[in-house]
């Protein structure tokens, strides 16, 4: 299968590009622009940009003998094509702008379909490129000063865009899932410790974007998150506790009423309701656990401040949902009421699962953090 | 085990982008933990319902 | 508009224009793909019932 592009709203040109043509990998982050936990991509970033596979260059000979005008068509056309860019982005935008469920499946779509994963791994290649081929250029323009400024304008413009919403493409190998990342606006996948190195090649505008601190504001609104959420939480092991008190009370009834109180929930539409809110919820949560180091590798590798604010409310949660799925286990065995209580102890169960999963995981990457500290230590010294 | 035992070490800045994931993670775990505890409060209340006709019948 | 001087910087910018329409070209293709996802949606939610 093929699909047909044109190069800009000016040129006729027109370029089929093969959809099969790459391997679609079998996950986003096996590509080597991903982070990888243990920090080494921050390393392979630099030769991630293979100059072998970089579309070929003229040869200084060859150079020498292009004409100005030339090279002022290929500054005009690299415009278009910024125009272009900055169009996709404003696309990108509204995508990021619509409705969390219609843009949750949008992009899951996409990223889980053979063709989205192919594609997504050639706009990651692409970037690369693109943001090697304007550092380069920048670094050159630099020491050249007023050198042609038409340049030098469209040369920070392409920054601009590779710092954009497509730049969190290639980085994260998504758009944004049932949550967009707000850090997009900068590309937001270099923005954590120890990507200085990485730094090293980007554009100074992107460098101090991704360099730059919470703002009071920014602060502010994560306090507001937090406790907000605190707040949830206090409920949610109250109404916990509240629930187990009411089973406690099931426990100690008769057998014979013991299964009529199943049977009567079984049949108990407020019952079944409940089972599926919660049950549905479960499986939101623990996507939500499972896709954490995909949908916010910033975090994943940022302070411990922020993994013990992510994990410290989970496991107190699972902590206390411990017992009431075991009071609800009791419930099943007592008969009568499996479909519900089925329901309700697999998902339980499995986001205990997914919690402690979750747990361990950035209980190694807390390690693994502390671990390339140390050797940065160990470097610097 | 022991990071989530030991005292809350002095929170390091955190940069923009940071703090903006932070608060799309927390924002999404409050909205789940609300939806939860929907769910167990018609849990609760089927339970007391079926446990009054019980014990009404004794 | 100033004379050029480096050969190199020619050979950049044209290494540029066409990274910048790969680049391009691959993010049309992603925007394609959404647009196709984005009628998919639609077309689902005109078929469910709309109480959740």
């Amino acid at each position: 299968m093929h699909e047909t592009f044109s190069t800009g709203p000016n040129s006729d040109e027109e370029v089929v590009i093969p959809t099969e043509e790459r391997a679609a990998p079998e996950t986003v982050d096996e590509t080597n622009i991903a982070i990888s936990p243990e920090g080494t991509s921050i390393e392979i970033a630099d030769s991630l940009v293979n100059p072998e596979s970089l579309p070929p260059n003229e040869t200084l000979a060859d150079s020498a003998a292009i004409e100005n005008s030339e090279f002022n068509r290929t500054v005009e056309s690299i415009e278009i094509g910024s125009t272009l860019a900055e169009t996709h982005e404003a696309t990108l935008a509204e995508i990021q702008q619509l409705p969390q469920e219609e843009q949750a499946f949008i992009t899951t779509e996409i990223e889980q379909s053979p063709e989205g994963k192919s594609i997504i791994a050639t706009i990651k290649e692409k970037f690369a490129h693109l943001v090697h081929a304007q550092s380069k250029l920048e670094q050159k323009l630099t020491d050249e000063h007023n050198y042609n400024p038409k340049l030098i304008k469209m040369v920070g413009r392409i920054g601009n865009i590779a710092g954009g919403i497509g730049g969190t493409i290639a980085g994260h190998g998504f758009l944004g899932a049932a949550t967009s990342v707000a850090g997009s606006k900068a590309g937001g996948m270099w923005a954590l410790k120890g990507f200085e190195k990485v730094a090293a090649n980007l554009p100074q505008s992107m460098r101090e974007k991704l360099l730059a601190k919470a703002s009071p504001e920014q602060i502010e609104r994560l306090a507001s998150a937090e406790s907000e959420k605190a707040k949830a939480l206090e409920i949610h092991e109250a109404k916990l506790a509240k629930l187990k008190e009411v089973m406690d009370r099931v426990a100690h009834l008769s057998p014979e009423d013991q299964q009529a109180f199943a049977q009567g929930m079984e049949h108990n539409i407020k019952a079944q309701t409940g089972a599926e809110v919660l049950s549905e919820a479960h499986t939101k949560h623990q996507t939500l656990f499972e896709k954490f180091e995909h949908k916010f590798p910033m975090l994943a590798t940022a302070t411990e401040y922020t993994t013990h604010v992510l994990i410290g409310p989970s496991l107190h949660a699972l902590g206390i949902g411990k017992d009431v799925l075991h009071a609800i286990e009791l419930m099943a065995a007592g008969g009568g009421a499996e479909h519900l209580t089925k329901k309700l102890v697999n998902s339980g169960k499995h986001l205990g699962d997914i919690l402690n999963k979750f747990k361990n995981k950035v209980s190694n990457l807390v390690q693994r953090k502390e671990n390339i500290l140390d050797v940065g230590a160990a470097q610097a010294a | 085990m022991n990071h989530f035992d030991q005292p809350q070490p002095e929170p390091a800045e955190l940069t923009s982008d940071q703090t903006e994931a932070l608060i799309e993670f927390d924002t999404a775990e409050k909205d789940l933990i609300e939806q939860e505890n929907f769910g167990i409060d018609l849990l609760i209340q089927a339970a007391e319902e079926e446990l009054r006709k019980i014990e009404s019948k004794n | 508009m100033n004379t050029l001087d480096t050969a190199e910087i020619i050979a950049d910018t044209q290494a540029l224009k066409r990274a910048l329409d790969e680049y391009n070209k691959a993010i049309a293709a992603y925007l394609k793909q959404a647009e196709i996802q984005r009628m998919r949606y639609s077309i689902k939610q005109s078929f469910n019932s709309p109480s959740n």
